[in-house]
């Protein structure tokens, strides 16, 4: 995910990343790296601030899950 | 065992018939071969007479026998011999790329693929769509004389400006000659700054991004993983 050799995670982003131009904030989503990756979502998700140029101010500033709701035996 | 016969031959017999193929079964089989060709060219020939046979007049009236309309599609034509949509060919684009960097154009413009975000840098090159008057007008008669001018549509990120931003660009008429010139394109988007926070990712930089932010956060995604593959186990046990 990060450009190593050793990545097991695909990164994707997600459009909007700002409603007006003041932020540039980026959900993340991760996928295992493996053939059908697209069916292989991690649930884990990375809120990234790309706000200005410099690469050095960026961070993250949440990550999350999704809660699935699975039926009860 | 009863199914089988026993094989009574002698083994001269069985040698003979199954010996590699002789000269003379090579004729034959040639022989064979043109036949088929012989055959095979009648038949052709006798579809191709029936196909391209002129439709049967009747005998009757020339009205009263009519001919079912064909099932086939029609051949597709284009209404005009170019098409005003059409993408720009690589070459084009590479074109253009080098025209927006050329220090007569004063971008001074950074390749995209070592530009950072504080450079300024190409981020679009594409066709621009000509308006629906012009393009009406070439495909009501289409000829040289009402064909519109083909544009691109340019977004350069303006990454070291003061202040930075993105803008779109026109560039036209393409081919890239002496007439060609780099105007703001205003014809679609009224906004005059699009402010620099609003400007695409190119995914490609999206790792490298990536490998700034994660590192604090590396630790728990391994912990993360290893609940998932425990987790795996215990159904796997199940």
């Amino acid at each position: 995910m990060v450009g190593l050799p050793n990545d097991t995670l695909i990164a994707g982003a997600s459009a909007p990343w700002s409603f007006d131009g003041s932020f540039r904030r980026v959900w993340i989503s991760c996928k295992r790296d493996i053939g059908g990756s697209w069916i292989n979502p991690l649930n884990f998700f990375v809120y990234v601030d790309m706000s200005g140029t410099d690469l050095s101010q960026y961070k993250v500033l949440k990550v999350g899950t999704l809660l699935i709701q699975r039926d009860k035996e | 065992m009863a199914k089988y016969k026993l094989f009574n031959d002698s083994d001269s017999k069985i040698d003979a018939e199954t010996r590699p193929i002789s000269e003379s079964y090579h004729t034959r089989l040639n022989h064979w071969h043109y036949g088929l060709l012989l055959t095979l060219s009648a038949a052709a020939l006798f579809c191709l007479s029936v196909l391209y046979a002129p439709p049967a007049r009747s005998i009757i009236g020339r009205d009263s026998l009519k001919q079912c309309a064909s099932t086939l599609p029609p051949p597709a034509t284009p209404p005009a011999p170019i098409n005003l949509w059409a993408f720009l060919a690589v070459d084009d684009t590479v074109e253009i790329q080098r025209w927006l960097e050329s220090p007569k154009r004063g971008l001074n413009l950074t390749r995209g693929d070592v530009a950072k975000a504080s450079d300024n840098h190409v981020f679009l090159i594409e066709a621009y769509q000509p308006p629906k008057a012009a393009a009406l007008a070439y495909l009501t008669s289409p000829s040289t004389a009402t064909k519109p001018s083909k544009f691109a549509r340019v977004t350069i990120h303006h990454g070291a400006a003061r202040e930075p931003f993105v803008k779109d660009y026109l560039v036209g008429p393409l081919p890239i000659g002496a007439h060609t010139g780099l105007k703001e394109l205003t014809e679609i988007y009224h906004r005059h700054d699009i402010p620099y926070n609003t400007r695409g990712i190119i995914l490609e930089k999206l790792p490298k991004i990536l490998a700034s932010v994660m590192p604090p956060l590396a630790e728990a995604m391994q912990v993360r993983l290893l609940s998932r593959h425990t987790m795996n186990a215990r159904i796997m046990k199940r």
